[in-house]
């Protein structure tokens, strides 16, 4: 069975740079758009690349000011200084 | 028993406006900067010119020699609109705030030898002068530019040279306070003379007067009067500030510190980061008009040379002043870390 991991950002201009680099770095996945809400769902792994996100923000970020805007999500954490990656069973 | 919570989504008739969705070629949500940024300046309609130069329209895109299929190309990386901008510079200028008070609270400056500390103040507090320059010449980019992701970012360039200009100012005063804390007779004399504005008045003669300072007054004097609006960015905003900072912020602060004056340093550190941080803007507006045409890259590139002509002598001039020993050292520095610019942009 494939489980899906995913992650839902609060819809506000601090994650749509968030958002875009999720769309880039992660072709197949799924985003709903939901009042206040953004859902995003995929089976593989989902990352979040610090390089990315800066490129569409346009300055400095760190990979900790993701959980400003993290509403919830579902998928084991693996988070570093340049990435942050959700998934199942990478252990 | 479960409680599902039910999402009822009312899906909006549009995510955007229509002339940023229209750009796009989809309605997709746009960012504030965007919004607040593309298509503000009218282009049509206008019913009369103005009086006071008939020979162009209001917003009139011929008044530069370079031609954009589209101008808001020229977009600012930092992405700062009037919100992000003043939260951003608010943190920056608090911090330099707090260095200025550090340095003053521990009167660090009285500690300095008499030799350095007049060295310090000949050659950083004209500065100020120098920078409302730069703000009268952003000011007028932002006058006479064409499309509003310029003319908005030159509009907080030019609020942030007032703002450096400001804290010039501010370490002028720190100086005389601690002359007076240090020298009983220059506290006797203040008497008679305001100490307080002493070392800024001193200062301003000296950028009117003094051979030091023609070279540089000379170049941001033409400057002021230039009518091609790209120009005088690239004069402004490229060759004179690379030039500029560069010796000043780079390698005079570093001369400063091999002397032990560390505090002035921290009194100038604003100066690095900020120049850091709108580097890249002025980088990706130049990239991006370079990249446009051929045209328009000749032409950039030897106003840049032209620009650069000028302003060499004026670091030449310093640079004797300050460091002797290694003038031509410091301005062959100065220049090629111009020329490196330069060909980062692709020129």
């Amino acid at each position: 069975m494939v489980r899906t991991v995913s992650i839902t950002l609060l819809n506000n201009d601090d994650s749509r740079p968030v958002l875009q680099a999720i769309e880039q770095d992660n072709p197949d996945c799924e985003i709903q758009q939901l009042p206040s809400l953004i859902k995003v769902d995929t089976s593989g792994p989902l990352r979040i690349n610090r390089g990315s996100v800066e490129a569409f923000l346009g300055r400095d970020w760190e990979v900790q000011e993701l959980h400003l805007s993290i509403v919830s999500l579902s998928g084991e954490v693996d988070e570093d200084d340049d990435y942050f990656e959700l998934s199942w069973g990478k252990r | 028993m479960s409680l599902d919570i039910k999402v009822n989504v009312i899906k909006p008739k549009r995510q955007t406006y229509g002339n940023i969705a229209e750009r796009f070629g989809e309605d997709r949500p746009a960012s504030r900067y965007e919004e607040a940024t593309l298509d503000l300046e009218p282009k049509e309609n206008f019913h009369y010119r103005p009086t006071w130069d008939p020979s162009f329209e209001i917003y009139d895109e011929g008044r530069t020699k370079i031609k954009m299929e589209d101008w808001y190309e020229l977009k600012d990386p930092r992405q700062f609109y009037y919100g992000t901008y003043t939260i951003n510079r608010n943190k920056m200028f608090e911090g330099a705030d707090s260095q200025l008070n550090f340095v003053e609270n521990r009167n660090f400056l009285s500690s300095v030898d008499a030799e350095s500390r007049d060295l310090l103040k000949k050659i950083l507090l004209p500065l100020r002068h120098y920078e409302w320059g730069a703000n009268m010449n952003n000011m007028e980019i932002t006058r006479f530019g064409s499309g509003t992701s310029v003319t908005q970012a030159c509009a907080f360039d030019a609020m942030d040279r007032l703002g450096l200009a400001q804290l010039i100012c501010r370490i002028g005063l720190i100086f005389d306070a601690s002359m007076e804390a240090s020298d009983e007779d220059v506290a006797q004399k203040s008497d008679d003379a305001s100490v307080t504005a002493s070392c800024l008045h001193v200062t301003r003669v000296e950028w009117v007067g003094e051979d030091l300072w023609q070279p540089l007054r000379k170049a941001v004097e033409n400057s002021l009067v230039l009518k091609d609006w790209f120009e005088l960015f690239i004069a402004q905003n490229f060759v004179m500030d690379t030039l500029v900072y560069e010796f000043a912020h780079n390698h005079f602060d570093q001369f400063m510190s091999e002397r032990g004056v560390q505090s002035a340093s921290m009194m100038t550190e604003i100066f690095r980061t900020w120049f850091a941080d709108r580097d890249r803007w002025v980088t990706a507006v130049i990239k991006r008009a370079v990249n446009e045409s051929e045209e328009n890259k000749t032409l950039i590139s030897s106003w840049i040379d032209e620009w650069a002509e000028q302003a060499k002598p004026a670091i030449g001039a310093l640079a004797d002043y300050a460091m002797p020993d290694k003038s031509s050292e410091i301005t062959t520095a100065c220049m090629d870390e111009l020329e490196r610019k330069k060909s980062a942009i692709g020129l």
